[in-house]
């Protein structure tokens, strides 16, 4: 296998939210001490319930600080062209002419995000001359048409409203804008969700043909483990503002290690299968006032003491397997 | 009507005006649905679909909150759309519960949440008084693994996502009901906490006999907890079964569609087929004949003209052209 070149990695990311009320500030952990890597080529999968941080953790990939998030510490490095960047040494300017050329968003809830008073066609003008050097409407026209064709979509998308399209028309008219310059990087927060299954499978198939004819890389948050199952290669759990495990799909379903991903992976229901399935127990903690030591400690059935007072550090424990868990480093220790 | 049946639904239909009142076009939400349950016999029956089904309209017709246009809806033998005094619309408002899909949206959050549960109790005449309200009430979150105590002088946003959801079941426990309507209970709800919420439906089923119609999109959530199941596309009723036989035998093209739809938690069973999606989805409503024949692999030159009716195939009834000659070989072997 060749080896792979890291697109982008982060770096001790942590992103809070902070309120000031009353002259006492408050911080939402959002994301706490986050460090991973993303391939070049890859789907990469974030999963986690809600709350956990997952669409902070894009937001800040993406460069889409604002307050009241606010960058703590750590970093996000993209290699772009060959050279690392960290993404906090670029200017407003740079970080535009970035989007949709290097790196686009497809955000949650995208069935809602186009503007209901204008037709698509003048939508897609507007973001490529926005971000291409196109001052002729003939060409960027050239190449919404061109990119509507390729995606297998009718022509007559261009014409509409978005109201006069069905929801998952409008998701895919979504998704055909955030690639239509071609960028390397796709951040997709819950495309799919709110979808119906059959078009639900419809957009998974189409976000699968991008990847395959862009050669880029796709980044996919969404809390249904059976999308992560179906489209991406890697997954990374997380859980209260922090990445718990990062490992390849098959891995994450048939040997996950970290005891949150064995009860999201357990409690999934398959058809043809009534036996009873259990919630994790208890419910999600506060992020502006986490528990101490690792953080699922006080819904773990193995919790032990060195849990409550110490963090678990991120590691390697089998290869491109990386758990945060004492219990899961002896288990695989002694194995 | 039969006093044994819990709810009959007799070709119930409903029809709604898109547009103007003249030009307009119609919108068949619901087209002649049939479908019982039996009384004495707890169930958990699934009304399933994709968004614009129908399956929310003809839940809501069962409830009495939105007329028919036509076809008939007996609860207990009796005609709901046409209860004719108060008492008796209390009766039914108390005997058929709504669960609904967002429960945060279904409590007014500047409002305490027991503030439902005690109006509850009174106006249905259930408690006297304050105390004795308090007593039913502590009992309907008791069952759902809450008490007063947990929810008293709480708003909702106090509270987490699973706690209003289960605070929502008690407040339709109150008035002790034997039919329980959920539009979709558990979709907004968080993954990890969906299944406790199922779980607690089966126990509702089996320890106070109440019946369940569940409606939801999420075939594999029905599955793991229901006993029959209605698939629905385009306001028709196009299979219905009890649930092992429907999801792991499906006979409709369309139900064979949807369930191979379902991405699967295994990233060895990928999909290997593409598939076509409607492109303009009101011209389906508006077709002649089978609804889904212009995306069935299957489809004869019948299927464009006349409309398929109900045949009955290894215990469930199957509304496709495909099996209608079978009809004659099953009415022979009986």
């Amino acid at each position: 296998m060749e080896e792979k070149g890291t697109v982008l990695r982060t770096e001790n990311l942590k992103a809070y939210y902070s309120f000031r009320a009353f002259g006492i500030d408050r911080n939402i952990k959002a994301l706490d001490d986050v460090t991973f890597k993303i391939y070049e080529k890859e789907i990469f999968g974030i999963a986690g319930e809600s709350g956990c941080g997952k669409s902070t953790l894009i937001k800040v990939l993406y460069g889409l600080i604002k307050s009241p998030l606010r960058h703590i510490g750590g970093d996000v490095v993209y290699k772009i062209n060959g050279e690392e960047k960290s993404i906090f040494s670029f200017d407003k300017e740079a970080l535009r002419r970035l989007r949709w050329n290097f790196m686009s968003y497809i955000p949650q809830g995208s069935m809602n995000i186009l503007n209901p008073t204008i037709r698509i066609r003048k939508q897609f003008l507007d973001i490529i001359k926005a971000h291409r050097d196109v001052v002729n409407v003939d060409e960027a026209e050239d190449i919404a048409v061109e990119h509507i064709k390729s995606l297998g979509l009718p022509l007559e998308v261009l014409k509409s409203y978005p109201h006069q399209l069905s929801g998952g028309m409008r998701q895919r008219v979504t998704i055909a804008l955030a690639t239509v310059l071609k960028p390397r990087v796709i951040f997709g927060d819950e495309p799919t969700t709110a979808l119906d299954v059959v078009v639900q499978r419809g957009v998974i198939q189409l976000l699968k043909d991008i990847q395959k004819e862009l050669n880029n890389t796709v980044i996919m948050v969404t809390h249904d483990m059976a999308v992560h199952a179906e489209l991406t290669d890697r997954i990374g759990i997380m859980y209260a503002g922090k990445m718990v495990e990062v490992a390849p799909t098959s891995e994450i379903f048939k040997a996950p290690l970290h005891p949150y991903t064995q009860y999201l992976i357990n409690s999934l229901p398959k058809i043809g299968d009534k036996s009873e399935k259990t919630s994790v127990p208890g419910s999600p903690p506060s992020l502006s006032n986490p528990p101490s030591g690792c953080r699922f400690h006080p819904r773990c059935p193995y919790a032990e003491q060195i849990c409550k007072e110490k963090e678990p550090s991120f590691e390697e424990l089998k290869p491109g397997h990386f758990v945060a868990c004492f219990i899961a480093k002896r288990g695989v220790e002694n194995a | 009507m039969p006093e044994n049946k819990l709810v009959e639904v007799k070709d119930l239909s409903k029809v709604f005006i898109i547009g103007g009142r003249f030009f307009g076009s119609k919108l068949v939400a619901v087209n002649k649905a049939n479908l019982s349950m039996d009384a004495g016999k707890p169930e958990i029956f699934t009304l399933a679909g994709e968004s614009g089904s129908g399956k929310t309209t003809l839940a809501r017709m069962i409830l009495g909150i939105i007329e028919p246009t036509s076809g008939h809806i007996y609860y207990k033998g009796k005609d709901i759309t046409k209860l004719k005094n108060k008492k008796q619309k209390s009766w039914f408002k108390r005997e058929v519960q709504p669960i609904f899909q967002n429960p945060f949206e279904a409590f007014n959050p500047l409002k305490r949440v027991e503030t439902y549960l005690f109006e509850t109790a009174m106006n249905f005449g259930i408690a006297k008084n304050k105390s004795e309200a308090a007593q039913v009430v502590d009992e309907a979150l008791r069952a759902v693994g809450l008490s007063l105590s947990e929810v008293y002088q709480r708003y909702p946003h106090e509270l987490s996502g699973g706690q209003v959801q289960r605070t929502c079941i008690a407040r339709a426990l109150i008035t002790k009901p034997s039919l329980l309507i959920a539009d979709e209970p558990v979709s907004m709800v968080d993954a990890s906490l969906r299944m406790s919420i199922l779980n607690f439906f089966h126990k509702l089923k089996t320890d106070y006999g109440v019946s369940i119609i569940y409606i939801t999109h999420d075939l594999a959530t029905a599955y793991y907890v229901s006993d029959r199941i209605a698939i629905m596309y385009r306001g028709y009723i196009v299979e219905l079964g009890p649930i092992e036989k429907v999801l792991t035998n499906p006979l409709h093209p369309y139900t064979q569609l949807l369930l191979e739809s379902i991405p699967k938690p295994d990233p060895d069973r990928r999909w290997n087929k593409r598939i076509k999606l409607a492109d303009i989805e009101v011209k389906e409503y508006m077709a002649l004949g089978c609804k889904f024949a212009n995306r069935c692999q299957y489809a004869m030159d019948k299927c464009y003209k006349e409309e398929p009716f109900d045949v009955e195939v290894d215990e469930r009834k199957v509304k496709c052209f495909l099996y209608s000659d079978e009809k004659a070989s099953v009415g022979s072997k009986i």
